[in-house]
């Protein structure tokens, strides 16, 4: 009795977890008001600053500041991928100038001149609650991704990831790089920690958009309704090898660890 | 089902992959910088950054949408208001989506009279990037003047010079002898262009003999056909007129022949007539009519012969 009990308890489990909302469920905004060109404002740093008592603090806030633009940077890659178009980023922040709207009102208010004026689809809105750093070799960020339609005001995508970067360590505990993360350094000219940020978002900023369904333009468009959909809150982790993997999170953890200290 | 599904998936990433992906310019960090100080020297740096970005892909055969756009939009704040306009109608051409924004942009940073429907998607040439006065920041012509006063700056900068005049004279020799390279081939390619001519004349030549040897044979041959036909023509009528000659013989032969018959049969008769007549006047025979004899005789009187 008892083992028939434990193996119908470890079927539904099995069953629970093959339950995966796809694309269609979750997207289908998207697929009936097929946005084509997308504004990216933006980043909105919400990130609190650390208290600036040595030189270093003042260098890891400037670090949060480097990071937030350099993700506003990064922001189109995944979407031009999926056939959206997007407005470059000098061109996109002079457009967000003359809109002259905040962050706040371009979520929450009426931005239909948006699309009349600029012939513009969709706004992507990226804020960054919160950076941390749990471990030596580790540096986690909170954030939150929101697309909204210019001409319903809806809410097409809306999603909260905490993103985690684990470098890999040697036999004494050091981190060491990457060669990845190392050719990025070389490229970039950055100092290793706020490199290390920025290939995080950057990697964060791939997953998340690159989950978005095949914009119109592309014939792929609707082919991809039955894959499954990462959900609303999640974890993204980028492992020491160097490999990504989706981990889940529940509303109320994830409000817990960003929005409490 | 699943593997139909991986295929697509394969499928839209590599059309995805087709987009030019990446940094948005070759130094990503450009743009950051120029975010964090917006001088007009990061805007030229920046700019610098997009026209490498255009140049790389186009060499690639993509076009990043954004890109002209975004160089627009950094020329124009340098002042480069003509070159801006070219840049926003190559974004537009290229990605007709965007040509509502576009169209803003142009009215917001463009004055009326740079309104141009030109396109240019040709390479940017980036030295002309270098020729655009700006204005450097107090704080910028100051780190300059200290740079330049540097002597290891300056030290460097004879280097860099002296470098540079060795690379001309390098240039200047490797050129030279690219050009006498060059005449050099164009020299034997001249010589064998001349042996091909030469070549080519003499096969000309002993085609022509050939072919003349070819119409000589076939005149003969043709005489020769021509004669035989002759000949066979002149045997033919000698065949004729020897037949014509036998036959008219032959016809007179037959003619004589006759005119002998006659000739006999009248004789014949003559000598018959002769005879009864010697017969009657001898008195053998005395059956025969003598007015009828005498008739017969005068007719007999004229032998052929005699008329």
């Amino acid at each position: 009795m008892k083992s028939r009990i434990i193996i119908a308890a470890a079927v539904v489990l099995l069953f629970a977890q093959c339950k995966s909302e796809k694309k269609a469920a979750l997207y289908d905004k998207v697929y009936s008001e097929t946005p084509v060109t997308i504004l990216i404002v933006p980043v909105n740093d919400n990130a609190k600053r650390q208290q600036v008592k040595t030189t270093q603090d003042s260098l890891v806030n400037e670090e949060y500041t480097t990071a937030a633009l350099y993700m506003g940077q990064t922001l189109a890659t995944p979407l031009l991928a999926q056939g959206y178009y997007t407005p470059a980023p000098l061109a996109s922040e002079l457009i967000t100038k003359k809109l002259g709207l905040t962050f706040k009102q371009l979520r929450d208010q009426d931005i239909k001149q948006i699309a009349t004026q600029y012939g513009i689809d969709a706004v992507l809105l990226t804020s960054i609650h919160k950076w941390k750093e749990p471990e030596v070799n580790e540096v986690a960020v909170y954030a939150e991704y929101i697309l909204r339609s210019t001409k319903s005001g809806q809410e097409l995508m809306h999603t909260w990831v905490c993103g985690r970067k684990l470098q890999p360590v040697n036999t004494d505990g050091e981190p060491v790089e990457l060669s990845t993360d190392a050719d990025f350094i070389e490229a970039t000219g950055l100092p290793s920690e706020l490199a290390h940020r920025c290939i995080l978002l950057e990697s964060m900023n791939r997953f998340v958009l690159g989950n978005l369904p095949t914009s119109v333009s592309r014939w792929y468009f609707k082919h991809d309704k039955y894959i499954a959909a990462s959900p609303d809150y999640y974890g993204f982790v980028i492992n020491p090898d160097g490999t990504w993997e989706q981990t889940t999170y529940s509303e109320d953890s994830f409000g817990n660890e960003c929005f409490t200290d | 089902m699943k593997k139909k599904t991986l295929t697509a998936i394969g499928a839209a990433l590599l059309l995805g992959a087709c987009i030019s992906d990446g940094m948005l310019t070759e130094q990503p960090t450009a743009l950051v910088a120029y975010r964090q100080k917006p001088t007009e020297a990061g805007l030229l740096a920046l700019a610098k950054t997009y026209a490498e970005a255009i140049n790389s892909n186009k060499a690639a055969g993509v076009m990043r949408p954004g890109l002209y756009a975004d160089y627009g939009v950094a020329l124009a704040g340098l002042g480069c208001y003509e070159e801006a306009a070219v840049m926003f109608n190559n974004e537009a051409q290229y990605f007709p989506a965007g040509a509502a924004y576009i169209d803003t942009l142009r009215h917001a940073l463009l004055p009326p009279r740079f309104a141009t429907t030109r396109t240019d998607t040709s390479a940017i040439v980036l030295a002309t990037l270098d020729t655009i006065a700006i204005t450097y920041t107090a704080e910028e012509q100051a780190l300059i003047d200290q740079i330049k006063a540097d002597p290891e700056y300056q030290k460097q900068q004879k280097e860099l010079a002296r470098l540079e005049k060795a690379n001309q004279a390098l240039e200047k020799k490797a050129a030279k002898q690219q050009e006498r390279k060059a005449k050099e081939e164009e020299r034997k390619a001249k010589a064998e262009a001349k042996v091909r001519a030469q070549k080519e004349r003499e096969a000309a030549l002993k085609a022509k003999e050939k072919a003349d040897q070819a119409a000589l044979k076939a005149e003969a041959r043709q005489a020769d056909s021509i004669a035989r036909a002759e000949k066979r023509l002149q045997k033919a009528q000698e065949k004729e007129e020897k037949r014509q000659q036998e036959l008219t013989a032959k016809k007179q032969r037959r003619e004589q022949q006759e005119a002998r018959k006659k000739e006999r049969e009248r004789k014949l008769k003559e000598f018959d007539f002769k005879y009864l007549r010697w017969l009657v006047r001898k008195g053998y025979r005395d059956d025969v009519d003598t007015n009828a004899l005498n008739q017969d005789s005068t007719t007999l009187t004229s032998s052929p012969n005699e008329k």
